[in-house]
Formats: structure tokens, sequence, C-alpha cells
């Protein structure tokens, strides 16, 4: 496990920020957290990712539920994020994208959960650090908490003004 | 004649008629449900032995063979293995047998690949069973319906059994005139010349007892079946009906349980070998039990496969072919068994919201679990064993212990023993034992002042001497240390690590009983006991269960992880029912949570349970607690890196003094099970706001590295000690300067304010 613990720093200036059109099958709300979490968080970092290197069996996991949720099979994808959760518990990807699943699936509370323990064990700045708060944004949005989605908004701006630490 | 024989025929038909339309119609099948282990996940670079992955294919009831030609077989050489695994509907999708080659070097995964030898990052094993929850008719059956049924089957079945089945009306006369001819010859009523549906009313309405009027009431009943309901209801009834052998209690029913129960497959993947073999022992399930009368099974089976050729169901070509299969039953092993029963427990309660037992009895269900036959078997290992060295050492025979293990980043109970005999029925400790938790509580009371960095921090001094403290109702209380010495001034870390009583009391007293109950309300517990100061030294009364509760949050770091034993339920169609989500909420305390992790690694290093590296064989950065109560009734241990949390209680049912203490009994059955599992390095991480420091204990001051007695510790940032050593004030007046650590830090801090 601690082989892939290895932080590999990568600045990517891809200029891949959007995601294609969007299918047909999603709700509102995916669309919604497509738009206003990943794409926004994506341009806000002009691309300042900061990917740990991940043991294959989550990478493929990361893929099996990424087409699951593009498919409308958000429990499904769920679940392969829970299993890649169980060979790694820390990955922020991981955790975001699960919070990202739960904010679908109207679970507001443990969007903000998931997307907070993302953000405590990420690295804080970025693109990861953004879709991190823009998530407990906009489950805050929902909840009707008007003062916690602001200050959420506030955090996004900060995950820009830090440059990623050498480890 | 006419009319007597009219005037009995015309009510008893009656009778029959409602009979088959009431219960025909009204016909529900009970399926047992089944619960599962965790599947083993394999990865490259995983960590397992090769001895672990052995058990866990012996738990899943794995044979071990030559070459791996079936679903449900393993075989090895070296240190590669193949593993060929049984189809499964898991909470994630259908996952088909899948034929994997490994290879294990040193206690690691190396590779995984296909037959073909492409490279998989991921293999799933299909789960362990570890019970099932059978109907109280002890039928074991899986349900089809008739569309899933392959066509070879239901045509071959045909073939076989009732060729006219879809022209007759429930009997056929010629049929019967036949087997008449030969009852007659030969002076005996045996010859068949049942139809299919003869058959399936005398299996469920009738007993099986060859007598004249028992022939007569099937035929009517047969008559009468035909006549309400259609050919494919009855056909698909009695594929799911017939009795196609037994397994132990438990009658094994219908083809598509009995196509598991012989070949480890679904129904749908069989060849006509296999198929036919099945339809051959409608005739007599256990005259053709293939594993016991192999002989006769296969001669039976080529019988019904020229059966087949001869209705054009095969070619003559397919014939061939499958007259030279083996029978391909698989030999059957009796897996490892493993005593889950007071897991099971766990997991009827935490399905009790949503299913009751009848549902559990009829429904199919596959539950889903978290645990892992590899680490349960340790645990109960540990508790029987430990038990004895225990009695050996002259402690009671009548102790009794609980021991529950969880993984603690997502709350998953990995294995839980509630009894000295484990998976004996009955009182359930792990659940059910209500006990004083004594110490166990001081991490609790420390976390508080923890809380307060302006005021606390691990070196603040506390005052261990004696105390007479006068009680509400009038009485006086004068708690005493175990080893009834006072210390004085002591630091916070000491007095925590050495469990001192007085200390803790008077740290305890300046938040009172009432607020320190109150916070374990934070770790889901909502307890109604009056706030009496006793409360501080851990008079409170707790199940292993929950014990484990709160360490989970402080294992995870701050998180709380409700503990699940069941991870989903799946229906019998394979739909995901119910899926017990991952929850987590992060509590307000993680920065205090993060030191104390910290402080609680020393216990098992200097502190009350520093016997813990001998006993586990290795030195490992473990956090840990030991509890004791008043007259030695309960012991308690509780250790955990971020990986695994592990909690002991050791004491008596009756709650008499059992002469043990946290580290004398409770701590050396954890170590007996821990000792068995892998573990990785701890590194202790610290949230921001957090920081690590070298100080110098004694005297509560910053030092530097270098300096005699430095020790490096977390401390808040605002709660950093203020002082410094002499040795540090040198070191900064040679430089001219604070050291560069320490600039940079209060650049932190700075930056942190604004």
């Amino acid at each position: 496990m601690r082989f892939i613990v290895i932080l590999l720093l990568a600045l990517v200036l891809s200029a891949c920020a959007g995601s294609g059109p969007t299918k047909p099958t999603q709700s509102p709300l995916s669309q919604e957290v497509e738009t206003e979490v990943r794409e926004a968080a994506s341009r806000e970092s002009e691309g300042i990712q900061v990917q740990p290197l991940q043991n294959p069996a989550v990478r493929q996991l990361l893929a099996s539920a990424a087409s699951s949720e593009s498919s409308g099979q958000l429990e499904q994808a769920a679940q392969m994020l829970e299993r890649g959760l169980r060979i790694e518990p820390r990955d922020p990807e991981l955790l975001q994208r699960l919070a990202e699943v739960r904010l679908q699936q109207e679970d507001w509370q443990q969007a903000i959960n998931f997307a907070t323990r993302s953000y405590d064990v990420g690295a804080q700045v970025g693109e990861m650090c953004a879709r991190n708060w823009r998530t407990i944004a906009l489950a805050n949005d929902y909840i009707g908490d008007t003062p916690a989605a602001d200050a959420a908004r506030g955090q996004v701006e900060h995950c820009m003004r830090k440059r990623p630490q050498k480890y | 004649m006419t009319g007597f024989g009219l005037g009995v025929l015309v009510p008893w038909t009656l009778i029959l008629n409602h009979t088959v339309q009431s219960e025909f119609a009204g016909l529900t099948w009970e399926r047992p449900s089944r619960v599962y282990a965790r599947p083993l996940t394999l990865y490259t670079g995983q960590e397992i032995s090769s001895k672990d992955l052995l058990i866990e294919l012996q738990a899943a009831s794995y044979r071990k063979t030559e070459s791996t030609v079936a679903p449900g077989s393993y075989s090895r050489s070296g240190n590669y293995w193949q593993i060929y695994s049984r189809d499964f509907e898991f909470a994630d999708g259908y996952q088909e047998s899948q034929n994997w080659q490994l290879e294990i070097v040193a206690g690691r995964v190396l590779n995984i690949t296909d037959l073909s030898g492409n490279p998989l990052a991921i293999a799933r094993l299909d789960p362990a069973q570890i019970a099932s929850i059978y109907p109280l008719d002890k039928q074991d059956r899986e349900l089809l319906p008739l569309e899933d049924i392959p066509e070879l089957l239901v045509s071959g079945l045909q073939a076989v059994e009732d060729r006219r089945f879809k022209s007759h009306y429930g009997v056929d006369p010629k049929a019967i005139a036949r087997a008449l001819w030969v009852d007659i010859r030969s002076g005996k009523i045996d010859q068949g010349g049942s139809t299919l549906t003869q058959q399936l009313v005398k299996n469920l309405f009738l007993d099986s007892s060859q007598t004249i009027l028992r022939k007569i009431n099937e035929a009517i009943m047969a008559l009468l079946l035909e006549a309400y309901f259609s050919k494919s209801e009855i056909l698909e009834a009695y594929i799911n009906q017939v009795y196609l052998g037994q397994h132990g209690a438990y009658a094994i029913h219908g083809f598509a349980r009995a196509s598991r129960f012989y070949f480890d497959r679904p129904l749908d993947s069989l060849n006509s070998a296999q198929i036919a073999l099945l339809i051959g022992m409608v005739k007599g399930a256990s005259w053709y039990n293939p594993r016991r009368n192999p002989e006769r099974a296969l001669a039976r089976r080529n019988l019904v496969l020229k059966a087949f050729a001869d209705t054009g169901l095969i070619t003559a070509q397919d014939l061939q072919l499958a007259l030279k299969q083996p029978l391909g039953v698989n030999k059957q092993v009796s897996g490892l068994r493993i005593a889950a029963g007071g897991f099971i427990d766990l997991v009827k309660r935490q399905l009790q919201e949503r299913y009751d037992e009848a549902d559990l009895r009829r429904e199919g269900l596959s539950i889903l679990t978290t645990l892992e036959p590899v680490t349960q078997l340790v645990a109960e290992k540990a508790v029987t064993a430990g038990l004895e060295d225990l009695t050996a050492r002259g402690l009671p025979k009548q102790l009794q212990a609980a021991f529950i293990i969880t993984d603690v980043q997502n709350g998953e109970i990995r294995a839980l023993v509630g009894d000295r005999i484990p998976g004996r029925a009955g009182f359930n400790r792990a659940l059910d034992a209500r006990r004083q938790i004594g110490s166990i509580m001081k991490p609790l009371v420390y976390l508080l002042a923890l809380e307060h960095p302006q005021q606390f921090n691990l070196l603040s001094q506390l005052d261990d001497s004696p105390i007479n403290l006068r009680l509400a109702n009038g009485d006086y209380w004068q708690p005493r240390n175990y080893t009834n010495e006072t210390h004085g001034s002591v630091n916070l870390l000491d007095a925590l690590v050495h469990s001192w009583n007085l200390a803790t009391v008077n740290l305890g007293m300046t938040f009172g009983p009432t607020h320190i109950l109150q916070s374990l309300q934070r770790y889901g517990l909502e307890l109604d006991i009056t706030p009496v100061p006793a409360v501080i030294l851990g008079a409170v009364e707790l199940t292993p269960l929950e014990v484990a509760g709160i360490y989970q949050a402080l294992a995870a770091g701050g998180y709380q992880v409700p503990l699940r034993a069941v991870t989903a339920v799946i229906a019998e169609n394979g739909a995901l029912e119910e899926a017990f989500r991952l929850t987590l909420k992060p509590l307000q305390n993680r920065e205090a949570i993060s030191i104390m992790n910290f402080a609680l690694t020393q216990v098992t290093k200097t502190g009350t349970a520093r016997a813990l590296p001998a006993l586990l064989g290795r030195q490992a950065n473990i956090a840990g607690k030991t509890g004791t109560t008043n007259d030695r009734k309960d012991s308690w241990f509780v250790g955990y890196t971020d990986q695994r949390l592990g909690v002991v209680w050791v004491g008596r049912d009756d709650n008499q003094p059992a002469r043990v203490t946290g580290s004398s009994a409770a701590l050396r059955l954890w170590a007996r099970a821990f000792r068995e599992i892998p573990l990785a390095d701890w590194q202790l991480e610290y949230p921001r706001g957090v920081e690590t420091t070298w100080v110098d204990r004694e005297s509560a001051s910053l030092t530097a590295a270098n300096c005699p007695g430095a020790e490096e510790m977390p401390f808040m940032q605002v709660g950093i000690p203020a002082a410094k050593t002499e040795c540090l004030r040198q070191q900064e007046n040679q430089s001219g300067k604070p050291s560069q650590r320490w600039k940079w830090f209060k650049r932190e801090q700075q930056e942190n304010r604004n």
C-alpha cells in the first residue's frame, strides 16, 4: 500500500476542460455536478492538478464507476467507489467522486462529509481542492445553508492562491 | 353402484378441486437466504501471504485440483496459483466465473493475469458463504422462471419423463396402460407411467405411498391442475420443485439449486452432459447420486443423452462427444468452518429494521457482509487459546471474553467473537455484555483537555495527589491509584500513559462528569447515567461493540464511521435490494484526536501496555489503552492503528472478581490475534493546526533535536510550550537567530491568522 502513497506532483497544463456533450440519461442534478463542480473546478485551476500515483486497481474501479455514473447507475458507481476505498481509503479522488455521487443521490450531508474528507487527505490545492469546496457549496445550497455555501465558495479561491509544495 | 360411485366421486372431486385451485395458485416457494463473507479482492502489490490465501480459498469451499477446469477450484505450483472463481451477483453487478493466474512472492501479489497471460489490475473472488437462513421445512432451493431455464433442460425433461406432456390432459392413458401391463406381469406396483403433472401433484399434495387410492387422487388432481393452469406454469413449478439430493439436513429442490450443488455453476452454463445427469436424477436422486454412486449415475446420464439424441434434441455428433464427458461433478468440500454465529447475530440485528426473520427464511436473499474469514479465524483462536492460557496461569476457569476487529477507515467489522466457545449460540458478549469500562474512559477525559489548547497540552502539569470528594449524597469519594502510590505534579502525557487515577480525576473535575458524559454523544452514544465523579474513572457500563464505536472515531483520525456488518442485500433476481452505505461524519475535535493518537501510541511503548511489543514479537506504532475495573472484575484492551482496531474484554458473566487486569488478560488476547494480522507501519499524520516539535518532557520546554532528552511530539499551534531549554537557547545564541524550523513555523502561524 505504501508504494502508491508516493505523491507524483504533476502540473498538467491541458486544454481538456470540457467533457463533451452531456449524456441524455443524466438528471439535471447530475448535469449540475458536471458543470458546477467538475468543469468549473477544471477551468478555475487552469489545469493545476496534484495527482497521486494511483494503484491500477483503484484506477480501474474509478473508470468503472465513472462509466456507471454516466449511464445513471449511481448506486452501482457508489459501490465501485466503496470497493476502491477498501483498497485505498485515503485516495482523494475516490473520496471526492463518492461525494459527487452522493450529491447526485441527494444525500447532501454525506456529499459534504466525503468532500471534507477528500480535502483533509488531499493536497489542498488546485483542481481537486476546488472540486471539494464546490461540492460542499452546492450541497449547502440544497440544504438551504447559504452562509455555509458562501463560505465554501470563498475557499475555492484559496485553492488557486497556493502553489503545491514539493514533498 | 354407479349412483354410489358418483355420490362419492363428485364431492370428493370437489374437495380435491379446492386443494388444487387454492394451494397451487397460492403456492409460494420458500428459499433460504445466504450470508456471505466479504469477497477477497486481489490486486498487484497487495499484501497477502500464501497461508492466508489458502485459508480464504478453503473458507470459500474452493477445491484443490491438479488443473483448474471447473469453477470453485484452484491449483498451486510454488508461487504460482490458478484460481477459477464462481459466478456471483455482487452489489455492483454480476461477475462471471473467471480463471486467473497469480504469482505471490514474499507475501505480496506480484501479478495477476487471465489465462491468455493478459495482465489484470484487479481480481475478486466469489465470497465464502458463512451461514444460511433456511425455511422451517429445510428445503434448499433457488427459483428460476421458465424463460431463464435452458431449452435443452425443458425439452429433455419431457423427452425422458413424459414425451406426451404437451398433448395430454394431466394423465397419459397410454403410459398408464403400459405401466399397468408391466405391473400385472411382475405382480408389483412399481412401474411409473406418471406424467410430469402427476409427479408434481404427488410431490406437492400427496404422500409417496403406492396405494390405489393415492393413484386415483393423483390422477384426478392432475386433471384438475391441467384444467386450471397452463402447461408452462406446471412445468415451471415442476422444475423448481423436484427433489434432487440431500445436503446434510437440507433437501436440494429444483434444478437451479442442484446445478450449484453438483457443479458450482449457474444452470444456464451447463453443457448437455451435465443437464442429462440432473434429469437422470429425477428418477431417484439418492440411487443415482453422482458423488456416491458415480457408475450408476453415469449409466443413467448416458441413457438420458441417448433419449436426447432419439428425440432430435442433440445431434449424433453431440451425443458422441457428450458420452465421452466425465461426470464433472464437484467434489464436495466441507470448507473451513468459521464460527460466525456471533457475527450473524449482529447481521440479523442490522437487518432487523428492514427484514423480519420470516423474510430471511423465505425470500432467497443474498446478504453480503464484512466478515473477513482469515481475521475471524485468528480472533476465534485468540479467544479460545488465550483463555486457556490465562486459566493455565491461574486465572478462573469461568473467564469469558469478547473480541471485535474492525477496518478503521470504513467501519467494517472483520471479526466478532462473543463467547469463549466461538459460534456457540446464546449470550453474545460482544454485543450484549454491559460492563464497566474503567480506564478505557480516560482518553475521552484527556481529549476534552486537549480541545482547550490554550489551557492544556501534552506537557501540562496535573496534580496526582490524594482526593477526598464530597458527593451529592453526602458520602465521600476517595479514589486511589492502582498501585496506591501518588506522584505529585505530573505531566498530562505521563498521567495518561501510566493511567494514573488521581491526576485524571483532578483533570476530569475541571470539566465535570456531566460534560464528560455529554462528550460521548459525539461518538454516537446516548447514555442515561447519573453524572457522578466516578464516571471519570470509567464507572460507565458499555458493550464491547459500543467501545469499538468510540475508538473507531479516534483511529479514523476524528471521523465517526458507523460500524457495519452488512454491506448489501441482493434479491434473488440479482437486483440490489438494499445498500448499507459507507457513511462518515467529521468530528470537530480532529486536531485533539490526532494528538491523542500520538499519546496512546506511547501507552504501548512505555505505559501500561508496554508488554505489547514483546507479546507481538515486533515493535510497531500501535495506539492502545488498557482498562481494569474495581476488584479486577473486567479486563479491557483497545488497540489500533489507522488500519485495524481491536477491542477485547475479559471477565466473568456473574460479575465476580476475576483477578484480571487490562494488561494481564485482554492485552494478551489482543496480541495473540494481531501477531497474525499484517499491519502496515502507521505514520501518524496531523491535520493543519497541529505541529510536531522537539520538547523536553521534564521541564515542559521547547528544545532542539540534538539536546539531551529531546522528544518529538505534537501540539496545537496555539498551544506550543513557550519555555525553552537552556540547550536550545544556547544554540539559538550561537547562530544568532531562532532555529530555521522555528522561524518557518512562526510564518505559518502568521499566515493562518491572516
